[in-house]
Formats: structure tokens, C-alpha cells, sequence
């Protein structure tokens, strides 16, 4: 039986890798279409090694030093509280001014034939029997989005391994499962659909991934902060574990909320700005 | 040079992106309250535990600590949308 925290940290990097991946996809998709399938191929498989590469060394400084960092806990959740925070709020925010009408939500149709155009126009340069240029735009689209997800897998997995009311012992083999069943299925999809996936909600799970991040980061910041303190003994929250919902749903008032006002005033104002621009 | 100025640009657009003042934001509100506890100006209730004999804190609270810290932040995203939408709407 899978417990609830658990649970959360599988939805929400399952979420996070699907996102990801549906973008790696469009530029992996653009490069072979146009230039050369094997290319691109090569390009997204060596960048899938890479990502390998930088996971199993940091998995294994982190077994090295594991004894160490359990003990200064607390200046751990604020490390992995800061970057969650940050990095949710930075999601949440985009999430936010997409459904308020003021970013355009990511067409992953449009960035196709962006990336198309792209490489219809670049010169054809072969290195090493390959076309490089299909080859480092694959290679930086995968990687680039691979680094995004392997963060979150770690820095998720690393807070709810050490977590003190209820640690999880494999909570990053869990993560990286997750992580992996999403890019997977994303890529079944692509193979066969063998066009963009411009019908996956991405604003709506960046939306939900970054209400996680967000929870997770400030509950662990505050705890973090009794670093702090003479003791260097985590911080605890009134209502312990049970905050963690309660952060939630506070997030997701206040996102809905800012919707909520920004959407109409963003409207009015657009079509303010239409008609004095009008000669 | 470049790989090193290469390396730091990946991680500042990476964890910084394209909206600063949230990274600034939490930076500073987390550095206020990691000083108010670190100078004991804001004093932690401490639960202690006899364990083996010695005394030992347990847990650490403030009731209001949490409360305002998150606060804080999601002011802070709400005033970055805001600034957002400002600056995109009304360039003025």
C-alpha cells in the first residue's frame, strides 16, 4: 500500500516528466521530420545518457555524504525548500499569466513549426556521419528538459527520504520511476500519433506541478529555517504534517484568485489598448 | 572562460529563469527570518524529552512563524504577476 506522501511525490513528478517530455518530443519530432531521423535519434539518446550520467554521479555523492547530511537535516530541507519554492513559484507564476490571458499558452503545434522552419533554413553540416545540427538541437531540447525533471526527482526523493514524521527510504527510486513511466508513455504516444502532442493540457499540469513545488518548498523552508537557531534542530509546523494540505489549498486560492481578478482586467485592457492604437 | 561563464549562465537560467524578483523575494524573506531565530529576537518554544537521562529539545515552534513566512510568499507571487501584468499592459 502506497502511502499518501508517497503517493504525491509520484503524481506530482509523473506530472512534471510528462510535461517535459510532451516538449522534448516537438523538438526531437521537428529535427527528424526535416533533417535526419538517425540524427535526432542519436542526439536524444546520448542526451538520455548524459542525464544518466549526471544522475548516477549525484546519486552517488549523495550516498557517499548520506550519513553527513542526515545530520545537519535541517540545512538540507532549506536547501531543497529554497530551490522547490523557487523553481514552483517560477511554474505557477507562468501557469498563472497563461490562463489570465497574459503569456500565450505553450502550442506545442506553433513551437513545431518554429523549430521546422529552423532547421529547414540551417546549413548542413555533417560531423561524425551525423547532421549535427539535428544531432545538438535534439541533444540540448532533451537534456535541457531532462535536467528540469531530474531535479525535481532528486531534490523531491532527497526531503521525503529524510523527512522526520514519516521518511520514505526509497523515495527516489520511487521519484525516478515515475519519472520514467511518464517520459515513456509520452514517447509511446509520440511514436504513434508521430506529430506534436499540442492536446496535452501542459498549462494545466504546469499549473498543478507548480502548486506541488510550492507546497512542498515552503513546507520545508520553514522547517529548514530552525538551522537557524542555537539547537540547528528543524522547525516544526503548528499542525506537523497536516500542513502540507492546508499550504495547498492556500496556494490554489490565491493562484485562482489572481485568475480570477487579473482575466477580465487583462481582457479590458487589451481592447483598450486596440482601439487607441487605431488611427 | 566561456565554459565557466557557460556553466553559471545554465544554472542561473535555470533556477533563476526569467522572473528574478521571486528568487530575490524568497532570498529575502527567508534571510530575515533565518536572522530573527538565528539572534533569538524571535523566540522558539521548545519541547524538551529525557532521553537516557539527558535532557533533550525535541521540536522547536513558533506559531506564527510559519504562517507569515508563507504569507509572505504568496504575496510575493501575486506581486510578481501583478508587476507582469503591468509591465505588459500598461507600458507607461
Amino acid at each position: 500500500m502506497i502511502s499518501a506522501p508517497a503517493m504525491t511525490l509520484m503524481v506530482a513528478v509523473f506530472v512534471a516528466s510528462i510535461v517535459e517530455t510532451v516538449e522534448a518530443l516537438t523538438i526531437v519530432l521537428a529535427m527528424g521530420l526535416t533533417r535526419s531521423w538517425k540524427s535526432a535519434l542519436v542526439g536524444a539518446g546520448s542526451a538520455l545518457f548524459a542525464l544518466g550520467l549526471v544522475t548516477a554521479a549525484i546519486m552517488l555523492m549523495l550516498d557517499q555524504f548520506m550519513d553527513q547530511i542526515q545530520t545537519v537535516e535541517s540545512l538540507l530541507q532549506l536547501i531543497i525548500g529554497v530551490l522547490l519554492t523557487i523553481f514552483g513559484m517560477q511554474w505557477l507564476r507562468k501557469a498563472i499569466l497563461r490562463y489570465a490571458g497574459l503569456k500565450a499558452i505553450h502550442d506545442e503545434e506553433l513551437i513545431f513549426e518554429r523549430e521546422r522552419q529552423a532547421a529547414l533554413s540551417a546549413n548542413r553540416e555533417e560531423r561524425m556521419g551525423l547532421d549535427w545540427f539535428a544531432f545538438v538541437v535534439s541533444f540540448k531540447g532533451v537534456f535541457l528538459e531532462g535536467v528540469e525533471v531530474v531535479f525535481i526527482v532528486i531534490t523531491f526523493g532527497l526531503a521525503a527520504m529524510t523527512d522526520r514524521v514519516a521518511p520514505m527510504e526509497n523515495a527516489i527510486f520511487l521519484a525516478a520511476m515515475a519519472a520514467l513511466i511518464g517520459a515513456v508513455l509520452v514517447a509511446i504516444v509520440g511514436v504513434v500519433a508521430h506529430k506534436p502532442l499540442s492536446r496535452v493540457p501542459e498549462n494545466t499540469m504546469k499549473f498543478a506541478v507548480g502548486l506541488l513545488l510550492s507546497t512542498f518548498g515552503v513546507y520545508w523552508c520553514v522547517e529548514g529555517l530552525g538551522f537557524f537557531h542555537p539547537e540547528s534542530q528543524s522547525l516544526n509546523w503548528p499542525t506537523g504534517t497536516w500542513a502540507l494540505p492546508l499550504i495547498f489549498v492556500a496556494w490554489l486560492v490565491v493562484s485562482i484568485t489572481t485568475i480570477v481578478i487579473l482575466k477580465p482586467m487583462a481582457q479590458k485592457k487589451s481592447v483598450a489598448n486596440t482601439l487607441s492604437s487605431r488611427p | 572562460m566561456n565554459l565557466i561563464k557557460g556553466f553559471f549562465r545554465f544554472w542561473y537560467d535555470f533556477i533563476v529563469g526569467d522572473c528574478w524578483e521571486i528568487a530575490v523575494g524568497v532570498a529575502i524573506v527567508l534571510g530575515a527570518f533565518a536572522y530573527l531565530i538565528g539572534t533569538e529576537m524571535l523566540v522558539l518554544q521548545e519541547t524538551a524529552a529525557i532521553i537516557d537521562g539527558e535532557v533533550v529539545t525535541t521540536e522547536l515552534h513558533h506559531p506564527s512563524i510559519p504562517l507569515i513566512i508563507a504569507g509572505l510568499l504568496m504575496l510575493l507571487l501575486v506581486g510578481s504577476v501583478n508587476r507582469e501584468f503591468r509591465r505588459k499592459l500598461d507600458p507607461k
